[in-house]
């Protein structure tokens, strides 16, 4: 691989991160809301518990790509910055509003109420502005010469495809979120929350992977080029869908019964410890997940670990067909690459940068995140509050 | 108003929003720190307390702060393409750095702030001083890419095209030692003076408990030990900045002091009015050689004057004012913690502590310091006008060709009165209704609660 595509595997894997980040971070906040508006109030404590802690991580990601870009491609830096001053506007308004109101919210009761919409509605129009970027960087919606760009906003939001990609986002967002939420209430033993979640990520991903194939269909005659190199691709595309099937499979594999609430120390099936001191390993399902999965994590673990897959092979596939173009069809990685100095001392920082972050993050994430005092969910709706998981 | 006047309008509202946030994040870490550290060695619970209290704030602080600096950064992209094109080319290492240093902000941070009991006092000093330390490099780091604005470095030209970049040497350009220095200094010394205006204002309170005026004073002798020896090095540090820019800048400095002619024993004007057409400073107290002494060290060095260079390469003569109010804020609370200590030190067997008209002029100095920091931050970006970066390029070449910009500017004004409101009020709201509590039994130490939401902020 030359220089300038690694510059852009890394740009690409920034993206994933901040993208399968972000789904979680929007989509417990809409979730949140949804659950609150319906009384369910241990499926808002479940979304709740989830947003708060990845807020910040999530937003530096979203600093980083920017800064990921205008290191290793000015030329691209300056052609979104011109692009896209109007939508990258609007999402630096919502992102702020979203991000101090949630302290508001969690600092003073008085706002709680409004937070929750807040971040309702910050969680779905955020992921929407942000998906725009996609046709423009396929050329949607880009008019005028090298230098004199503009973007015909009408244009974009005219294009059938646009609305492809919008529909995708979101809910693929919203699946994605939905998935791990219902990880995470099956963790903590949050069983009617964890029926919702369930049934809600089971629904959408069918419709989310319909979607997909449509934007396709929609892409209007300038983008052949794109439709081809998308075909091209098939192989990368088919291992999403087999990823995506696996995580229906594992999700049906759950379904018989809610999961027992945690008993305290409860060992885990098969004797391997989890990293949860909470994980029940699960109602013994019918299906065929049986055996080695079951018995090393619980099959809704899994299938948020496939459902990262499908996204990080749809992404992969989508990236190839995407290059060499950062902004088809006017830049190409190569054209506005920096300068090689520059992107080799980029590297060198971020090498460290990364060898010294991750030995804190992993330390941070046990410290908060496994070794936390114990967390009772609210009772589920109507049922019989559940036994405090212990630990 | 014209594109590109609205265009900086927009950055410097954002840029001037957020510097407020982001010198409470440089500095408030610092004072918990001593405030632990006194905690700990001096076995004295009223400064674990004051940690706690002014960690409160400090979570809220730091909200805006993070969203009005991804603002930033990503409004510098939208803003002023062709500058960061720039950036991209030679000085995007800090950029890239500082991004990890916000990691671990973000991580040190929510260990001091929601460890709890979990961790020992000490642990907490330690995490604390981290925090410190992290925040401090991200202010040195963004500082840094504002020094290679002033004095680029790091490359070199051929036509228009940058060559042989050199990105270490970018990052080391010359004004890089003294602007970190100054930038640095002068967020402790503004954050210990607005804790130690905010504990004067309780002090003046009317009625005020016996105890907590013990706990106030505490907490106002530390910040105005802080805000002293900080403002001693912010004089320092400010007069080799002026030195600096005699060597390096030498037209922004005749633009500061209103200085038409070279000269030798060239005076320092305070106050006046430049007059462009008449080529000299009308009124304002003049002190003879001085100037030649603050940018040289000697009464007979030469300074330059504006005239040596062409009138279209000066930036607005009125950046005077801006520099003379930001002197005078750091002599004003030079003077006042001055007075403060001889107060102190007078006053040490009664423990009634500083006369009131004394509080009253140490409450003057929070705003006043905060005032101080925007005022040279905008005498520094506007006295480098008409360059963005300094002989590369121009902020009439910078500014992005899309329409639009003054709608988006009144979106982002209208934004910023949200967050500032929304900040008081929470801010309010929260100490309102958690008044300092100094009789309950474990009143020093920090009452946490085990199940509070992990936040981070
Ligand atoms: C509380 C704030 C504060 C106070 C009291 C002072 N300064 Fe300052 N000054 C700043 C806050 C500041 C700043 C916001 O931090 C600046 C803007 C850019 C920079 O590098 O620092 C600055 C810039 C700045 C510059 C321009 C540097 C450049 O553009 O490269 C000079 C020459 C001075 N200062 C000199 C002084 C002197 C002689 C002071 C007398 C005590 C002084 N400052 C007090
Ligand atoms: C010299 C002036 C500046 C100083 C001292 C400074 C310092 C800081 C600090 C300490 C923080 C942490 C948040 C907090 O504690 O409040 C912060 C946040 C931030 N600043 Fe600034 N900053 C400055 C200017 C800028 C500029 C010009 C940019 C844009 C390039 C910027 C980008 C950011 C970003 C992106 C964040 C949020 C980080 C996150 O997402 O966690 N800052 N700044
Ligand atoms: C945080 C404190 C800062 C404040 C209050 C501030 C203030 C300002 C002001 C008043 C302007 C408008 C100048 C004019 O056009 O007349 C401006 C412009 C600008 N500033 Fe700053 N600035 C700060 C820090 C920074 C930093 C750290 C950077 C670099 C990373 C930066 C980058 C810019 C750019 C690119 C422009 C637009 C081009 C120009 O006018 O030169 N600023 N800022």
């Amino acid at each position: 691989m030359t220089e300038p595509v690694w510059a852009a595997t890394l740009l690409w894997a920034a993206i994933l991160v901040y993208a399968v980040g972000a789904s979680f971070d929007f989509g417990s906040g809409f979730w949140g809301w949804w659950e609150s508006r319906r009384g369910h109030r241990q499926g808002q404590w479940v979304a709740e518990r989830y947003v708060s802690p990845l807020w910040e991580v999530t937003n530096v990601f979203l600093v980083l790509i920017p800064v990921a870009l205008i290191g290793f491609f000015p030329a691209a830096a300056y052609a979104y910055g011109v692009l896209l001053l109007v939508p990258g506007s609007l999402i630096l308004i919502l992102l702020a509003i979203r991000g101090t109101f949630l302290v508001y919210g969690h600092t003073s009761q008085a706002q709680r109420r409004r937070t929750e919409v807040i971040a309702a509605w910050t969680g779905l129009l955020i992921p929407a502005l942000l998906v725009l970027v996609l046709p423009v960087s396929q050329g949607l919606g880009v008019r005028g010469a090298p230098d004199r760009w503009r973007l015909d906003l009408a244009g974009l939001l005219f294009e059938p495809a646009t609305y492809g990609f919008l529909g995708f986002g979101l809910t693929s967002e919203l699946f994605l979120s939905a998935l791990l939420l219902a990880d995470f209430a099956r963790v903590t033993g949050a069983s009617s929350a964890y029926r919702r979640y369930r049934r809600r990520a089971l629904i959408l991903g069918p419709i989310m992977f319909a979607l997909a194939a449509g934007v396709w269909a929609l892409l209007p005659p300038s983008q052949i080029w794109m439709q081809t190199r998308l075909l091209q691709n098939w192989p990368w595309f088919a291992a999403s869908f087999a990823c995506f099937l696996g995580v229906g499979l594992c999700l049906r594999a759950n379904s018989a019964a809610p999961p027992a609430p945690p008993g305290p120390q409860q060992p885990v099936a098969g004797g391997v410890s989890t990293k949860s001191p909470q994980k029940s390993p699960g109602p013994t399902p019918s299906g065929a997940i049986q055996g080695p999965l079951a018995s090393w994590k619980n099959p809704t673990r899994w299938a948020v670990i496939l459902a990262v897959f499908q996204y990080a092979f749809a992404h992969w596939g989508y990236g190839r067909a995407h290059l060499p173009y950062l902004l088809a069809p006017f830049l190409s990685v190569d054209s506005a690459f920096t300068d090689p100095a520059m992107f080799r001392t980029l590297l060198v920082v971020l090498l460290i940068g990364l060898a010294v972050f991750f030995p804190v993050f992993v330390w941070f994430w046990r410290f908060f995140m496994e070794d936390r005092n114990p967390a009772t969910p609210p009772a589920g709706d109507g049922q019989a509050a559940l036994d405090s998981p212990q630990d | 108003m014209s594109h590109l006047v609205w265009a900086r309008v927009l950055m410097a509202v954002s840029l001037g929003f957020h510097i407020v946030f982001a010198t409470f994040g440089v500095g408030v870490p610092l004072m918990i720190a001593l405030a632990e550290g006194a905690a700990l060695f001096r076995r004295d619970r009223a400064y674990a307390l004051l940690a706690q209290r002014w960690t409160r704030g400090f979570v809220v602080l730091l909200a805006a702060g993070v969203v009005s600096g991804t603002i930033v950064a990503v409004q510098l992209t939208l803003l002023w393409p062709r500058f960061m094109e720039l950036v991209g080319q030679v000085i995007s290492t800090p950029f890239l750095i500082e991004v990890f240093a916000f990691f671990l902000e973000a991580i040190f941070t929510a260990v001091y702030v929601y460890a709890g009991e979990r961790i020992s006092a000490r642990g907490r000093l330690v995490a604390a001083l981290l925090v410190t330390v992290v925040a401090g490099a991200s202010a040195v780091l963004i500082t840094d890419v504002n020094a290679f604005m002033n004095t680029p470095a790091g490359y070199d030209l051929a036509g228009n095209r940058l060559i042989h970049v050199r990105p270490w040497e970018a990052m080391l350009n010359p004004s890089f030692p003294t602007m970190v220095f100054h930038v640095l200094v002068t967020a402790y010394m503004t954050v210990a003076f607005v804790f130690a205006s905010i504990a004067a204002w309780n002090l003046l309170s009317v009625r005020i408990p016996s105890g907590a005026a013990a706990y106030h004073r505490k907490a106002m002798m530390l910040c105005l030990s802080v805000g002293g020896v900080m403002t001693v090095l912010t004089a320092i540090s400010g007069d080799l900045a002026g030195k600096f820019l005699a060597a390096h800048q030498p037209i922004k400095l005749a633009a500061a002091e209103g200085l038409f002619y070279t000269q030798t024993h060239a005076p320092l004007v305070i106050g006046g009015w430049p007059d462009p057409s008449g080529r000299h400073i009308v009124g304002g107290l003049a002190l003879p050689g001085w100037l030649s002494w603050l940018a040289t060290g000697r009464f007979g060095g030469t300074v330059q004057g504006l005239l040596d260079f062409p009138p279209d390469q000066w930036p607005p003569l009125y950046v005077h004012f801006l520099f003379d109010a930001m002197v005078a804020v750091g002599v004003w609370t030079l003077i006042v913690t001055v007075a403060a200590g001889v107060a102190a030190l007078r006053r040490r067997k009664r423990p009634s502590g500083l006369p009131g008209w004394l509080l009253g002029l140490v409450v003057s100095c929070g705003p006043l310091s905060v005032l101080g920091i925007e005022l040279g931050w905008v005498f520094d970006e506007i006295g480098r006008q008409p360059w963005t970066v300094t002989g590369l390029l121009r902020t009439a070449d910078a500014v992005t060709p899309t329409p639009g910009v003054p709608w988006i500017a009144a979106l982002f004004i209208a934004l910023y009165a949200v967050l500032a409101w929304g900040t008081v009020a929470v801010l309010r709201a929260y100490f309102r209704r958690h008044p300092l509590v100094l009789d309950r039994e474990n009143s020093g130490v920090p009452a946490r609660r085990p199940d509070e939401e992990l936040w981070l902020p």
